[in-house]
C-alpha cells in the first residue's frame, strides 16, 4: 500500500510508540503531522467547523490514551488515526441526529472534491498521496464511489444506504466491496 | 481464495458497518484466517486513504494547546491514573496465563499417564505436546509484556513525581463548580462539574455530568471573574448535552490576567453582555 512512503510511516510509528509511553512532545509532533488531514475529514463528516473541532479534539484525546493499543502490523498510524476520528464523528452524528441533513448533502455532492485543484497548498509528501488517491478514485465507477462515500463519510449502515438509493442490499454490499478493492488494487499498483 | 460473500463482509467490517449475527459469523471466519485478515487491513487502509483526497484544510490553531492542557490537567488531577490502569488491566492477564499453563500442563500429565496405560494414541500426545510448547511460548510472551508494563509503571511514577514538583509553577488551574442558586439545588443535585483553565493558552474547558437543560429559549453562559475588570468576562455559551456529559470550551472575550473564579449563568438564547441574577454555578 502506498498511502504513505515508508520513512514517513516509520516516523509516525516511532512517534506513536513514544506517545504510548506518555511523551507529550511526541504527541504534539504526531498531532502536527496528522491534524490537518483529520480536521478535513471531521469537517467533511460534520459539515460544521465547531463540531469538527470538537471531533478532532476528542479523537486526539482518545489517541493519547490508547496509543499503546496501536498495532503497526495491522495498519499505518494515519489509518489508525483516521478510523478513530471517523468513529468519533459517527458517534456525534448519530447522537445528534443530524445525519440526514449531512447525508443529503453528501448524496448530491459526492466526491466533488476530486475536481478541486488545491495541490499547491500541501506539503510535497501529502501532495503525492493526494494525487495517488485521486487517481485511484477516478478509476472507480460513479455508483461505487457514491456508496463508498456514503458509507465512509456519512456513517450510514448498508441498510440505510440501500434505502436511500432505492437499491437492493446485495447491490450496495457489492458496490462497497468492488469500490474499495479497486482502490486497494490501484494503490498497491502505484506502490509496487 | 476468499469467496465474494466473505469479501463483502470484509469490506463492511473494515468500515465498522457489520452488525449482529453477520458480524459474529464474520469474526468466526476471521479467526486464524491470515489471508482474510490481510484483506480487512488493506481495505481499511484504502478507505482511510480517501481522506488524502479531501481539500487541504488547516486545523484550528487552539486545539493542540487545549489538548496539552487537558492532558496535563488530567495527570495532575489523577496522578496515578494515566496508563497505569492499562498496566493493571494487563497485569490481570497473569493469573489467566498461569492458569492456562497449569491447565495445559495438567492435561499433558493426565494424557502422559494415559499413554503409559496405552489408553491414548501417540498422535494425541504429540498434539498435546505441541500445545504445551505453544502455551509455554504464550506464557513467555505475556511475562515479557508484564515486565515491560512494570517498567513503564516505574517510568510513569517518576514522571508523576516530576509533574507534582512542577505543579507549584504550573499555569493550569483546576476547580470544581458548585451550585449557587439554592432554589435550584434540587434540580442540580446529581450534577458534577469542573473547569480546567490554561492561563498561558488563555483557554480552558468546563465539563459537566448530568447537567439539566437550561430551558426553552435559554442558554448556559460561562463567565471568568478577573479582579482587573469591573464585570465578569463572558467566556461563551453552550447547551446541555442530553446524553449525560457536556463539554464546553472556555474562550474569554477579553484577556484574563487572573482567573479568580469561574461562573455559569442561565441567559437568553445567544448569551448576554453581563450575567443576569441567575448565577447557577461558581468555582470555589
Amino acid at each position: 500500500m502506498s498511502a504513505m512512503p515508508n520513512p514517513e510511516r516509520q516516523r509516525d510509528v516511532e512517534l506513536l510508540a513514544r506517545v504510548a509511553k506518555g511523551d507529550e512532545q511526541a504527541f504534539a509532533q504526531f498531532y502536527q503531522r496528522c491534524a490537518d488531514g483529520l480536521y478535513g475529514l471531521a469537517l467533511k463528516m460534520m459539515n460544521d467547523s465547531g463540531e469538527a473541532e470538537d471531533v478532532l479534539q476528542d479523537g486526539f484525546s482518545y489517541m493519547w490514551k490508547k496509543a499503546a493499543t496501536y498495532d503497526p502490523a495491522r495498519s499505518s498510524p494515519f489509518t489508525w488515526a483516521v478510523m478513530i476520528v471517523r468513529n468519533k464523528a459517527i458517534d456525534r452524528l448519530r447522537s445528534r441526529q443530524r445525519q440526514a441533513r449531512i447525508v443529503e448533502k453528501a448524496t448530491t455532492e459526492f466526491l466533488h472534491f476530486t475536481d478541486v485543484d488545491d495541490t499547491s497548498a500541501r506539503e510535497p509528501v501529502r501532495r503525492e498521496q493526494c494525487a495517488e488517491v485521486r487517481a485511484a478514485l477516478a478509476e472507480i465507477p460513479g455508483d461505487q464511489k457514491q456508496v463508498v462515500e456514503l458509507a465512509f463519510f456519512g456513517g450510514l449502515t448498508h441498510e440505510q444506504i440501500a434505502e436511500r438509493l432505492a437499491a437492493p442490499l446485495g447491490t450496495i454490499k457489492a458496490r462497497i466491496r468492488r469500490g474499495l478493492l479497486k482502490m486497494r488494487d490501484h494503490l498497491k499498483g502505484v506502490g509496487a | 481464495m476468499i469467496d465474494e460473500t466473505l469479501q463483502d463482509q470484509a469490506a463492511l467490517y473494515a468500515l465498522g458497518m457489520l452488525e449482529g449475527e453477520e458480524a459474529s459469523a464474520f469474526l468466526a471466519a476471521l479467526e486464524g484466517n491470515a489471508e482474510l485478515q490481510t484483506m480487512v487491513d488493506e481495505i481499511a487502509e484504502s478507505a482511510a486513504s480517501i481522506t488524502h483526497a479531501l481539500p487541504s484544510t488547516k486545523a484550528p490553531p487552539d486545539v493542540l494547546p487545549r489538548l496539552l492542557a487537558q492532558i496535563r490537567a488530567e495527570r495532575l488531577a489523577a496522578p496515578t491514573a494515566p496508563r497505569v490502569s492499562e498496566t493493571d488491566a494487563s497485569a490481570s492477564w497473569m493469573p489467566w496465563a498461569l492458569a492456562a499453563s497449569i491447565a495445559v500442563a495438567a492435561t499433558i500429565g493426565f494424557f502422559s499417564g494415559a499413554r503409559v496405560n496405552g489408553v491414548r494414541s501417540g498422535e494425541q500426545i504429540a498434539r498435546l505436546r505441541s500445545q504445551n510448547v505453544q502455551a509455554e511460548a504464550e506464557r513467555k510472551r505475556l511475562t515479557s509484556i508484564i515486565d515491560a508494563l512494570k517498567d513503564e509503571r516505574v517510568a510513569i511514577g517518576k514522571r508523576v513525581e516530576d509533574l507534582r514538583q512542577r505543579d507549584a509553577i504550573s499555569q493550569v488551574q483546576i476547580a470544581t463548580l458548585k451550585v449557587q442558586a439554592t432554589r435550584l439545588a434540587k434540580a442540580y443535585a446529581n450534577m458534577a462539574a469542573y473547569v480546567v483553565w490554561d492561563a498561558n493558552g488563555q483557554s480552558g474547558e468546563m465539563r459537566f455530568d448530568k447537567l439539566p437543560p437550561a430551558g426553552p429559549g435559554k442558554d448556559y453562559q460561562m463567565w471568568v471573574i478577573d479582579p482587573r475588570y469591573d464585570a465578569p468576562v463572558s467566556a461563551g455559551v453552550f447547551s446541555a448535552d442530553i446524553n449525560g456529559e457536556t463539554k464546553a470550551n472556555v474562550k474569554p472575550a477579553r484577556p484574563i490576567a487572573l482567573a479568580k473564579n469561574f461562573a455559569v449563568s442561565i441567559e437568553q438564547k445567544g448569551g448576554a453582555a453581563k450575567p443576569s441574577d441567575l448565577i447557577i454555578l461558581m468555582s470555589n
